[in-house]
């Protein structure tokens, strides 16, 4: 009984923190710092505020810069999502949803072509992995995100990409993991990296390609300072031109190819290439 | 912190880059005047500009909706950020850990902490107004609305209607 009352006081000597007295109000500041502090907090806690009070109620919508994020373990957040950029007012910079369950991939295309129009710079999609390898195709919006200045993509399949694909020219990190393109999509990757000079960092990990035959292609990155590429397949790339590189992991399930990757990798064998090399 | 002697010999060397470093006079809004350097006005877009257009540097500049307590931490920020310019890696730490430091303070008093996120908002400080606003977002971030209500002053007045509507929100988020 004697421990209480020593407590209190000490709260009392540590001003704000004191649950007796009233606090002054957030509300007197003006709604474009409110705006200001929510566009700085996660989604799911910038809608929450909703249910502070009447002046909160749609504060969220309008408050720019809320980095959308949603994780693993989020039962049912793919229907929660599309309401959500629905009701949101603002440009969506930052998307990411890490865990899309099989039964959310059609919502998946919604999103894109909403965040096709709201200006997305960081985009970052990992799919559930399907059952049988089957892999949702993303919609074709995702060639019109032309803000995307980092791409991350997971277990799905990229359509073809449009004629009139110009290419995403402020990307500077592109990365691929289980991703399959259709036949012929060779040509897609090597228009997505060479059309986004500013590529910095470019992630192949186990990338497929549909159709037995491929083209010669070349990954060409002017800037491009780490690459890593993890195959089961050779899809008869070349590299051309990587005066930036600093590091570089490349592996090549062998069965699947031929060639002379001594050759190949030519190079990142110059004077000015200081990083490693893992083959 | 810097030591008498390494204050002392920053103002010399402020002094000798006289023409990139005029003083100015910012004015409250109770008529007490506070002497800065240019470098640390500078923080300020909204003084910034006012310069950079000719304006009456000599005259000073009155700040109607800014009172002296209040001016007087701003201008504590500003000292810091305007006058030092970090290049190292210590710098650059000390300068972290003064921001900890002068937005701890501040978090104990949210009167004053509003008061500061407001001039900071009217001076145009990006820097500070960022700080201020974070740290609000960061005590918002994991409480429950009751929570953040108690923390912020802020009443409950919804109706069954609003209640009745944000469950069903919630129930899709």
């Amino acid at each position: 009984m004697e421990g209480s009352p020593r407590r209190r006081k000490l709260r009392r000597l540590s001003p704000g923190a004191a649950p007796q007295q009233p606090q002054p109000s957030l509300n007197s500041l003006p709604s474009e710092i409110l705006e200001n502090i929510v566009g700085r907090l996660p989604v799911r806690q910038a809608v929450r505020t909703s249910a502070l009070s009447r002046d909160w109620r749609r504060r969220w919508e309008s408050s720019p810069g809320i980095r959308f994020g949603w994780g693993s373990g989020e039962a049912g957040a793919a229907a929660a999502v599309g309401q959500i950029l629905a009701r949101y007012a603002c440009p969506v910079r930052h998307f990411r949803h890490g865990w899309i369950e099989s039964g959310g991939s059609a919502r998946a295309d919604e999103w894109l072509v909403v965040l096709a129009g709201r200006g997305v710079e960081h985009l970052a999609l990992i799919f559930s992995e399907a059952d049988n390898f089957l892999f949702h195709t993303l919609h074709a919006a995702i060639f019109s995100c032309r803000e995307l200045t980092k791409l991350e993509l997971g277990s799905c399949r990229l359509p073809a990409a449009p004629s009139d694909f110009s290419g995403f020219p402020n990307l500077t990190v592109l990365t691929l993991t289980m991703v399959a393109f259709p036949p012929h999509g060779e040509r897609t990757l090597e228009a997505m990296i060479s059309s986004a000079p500013l590529l910095q960092s470019l992630e192949l990990k186990n990338v497929s390609m549909e159709g037995g035959e491929w083209d010669e292609w070349v990954i060409r990155a002017p800037n491009l300072k780490d690459l890593i590429i993890q195959l089961e397949f050779d899809f008869l790339w070349e590299i051309e031109q990587l005066p930036s590189i600093q590091t570089a992991t490349i592996s090549v399930d062998n069965e699947s190819t031929d060639r002379d990757f001594v050759q190949l990798l030519t190079c990142f064998a110059r004077p000015s290439y200081t990083g490693k090399l893992v083959c | 912190m810097a030591s008498g002697s390494g204050a002392a010999a920053a103002a010399a060397d402020a002094e000798e880059k006289e023409s990139g470093s005029r003083m100015i006079t910012l004015t409250s809004n109770e008529g007490k005047a506070f002497v800065v350097t240019e470098a640390s006005a500078r923080q300020s877009a909204t003084i910034r500009s006012m310069v950079d257009d000719g304006g009456c540097v000599d005259k000073g500049f009155p700040l109607p909706n800014v009172d002296s307590k209040t001016l007087a931490r701003v201008i504590q920020y500003s000292d810091e950020h305007g006058n030092k310019e970090p290049h190292t890696v210590d710098e650059r730490a000390a300068l972290a850990k003064f921001d900890r430091d002068f937005i701890a303070e501040l978090d104990a008093d949210k009167a004053f902490l509003y008061d500061v996120t407001m001039a900071a908002n009217y001076l145009h400080i990006q820097g500070l107004l960022a700080l201020t606003t974070q740290c609000v977002a960061d005590t918002i971030k994991g409480k429950t609305p009751e929570e953040i209500r108690t923390a912020f002053g802020i009443e409950y007045d919804l109706t069954a209607q609003d209640e009745k509507e944000i469950k069903e929100e919630d129930t899709h988020a």
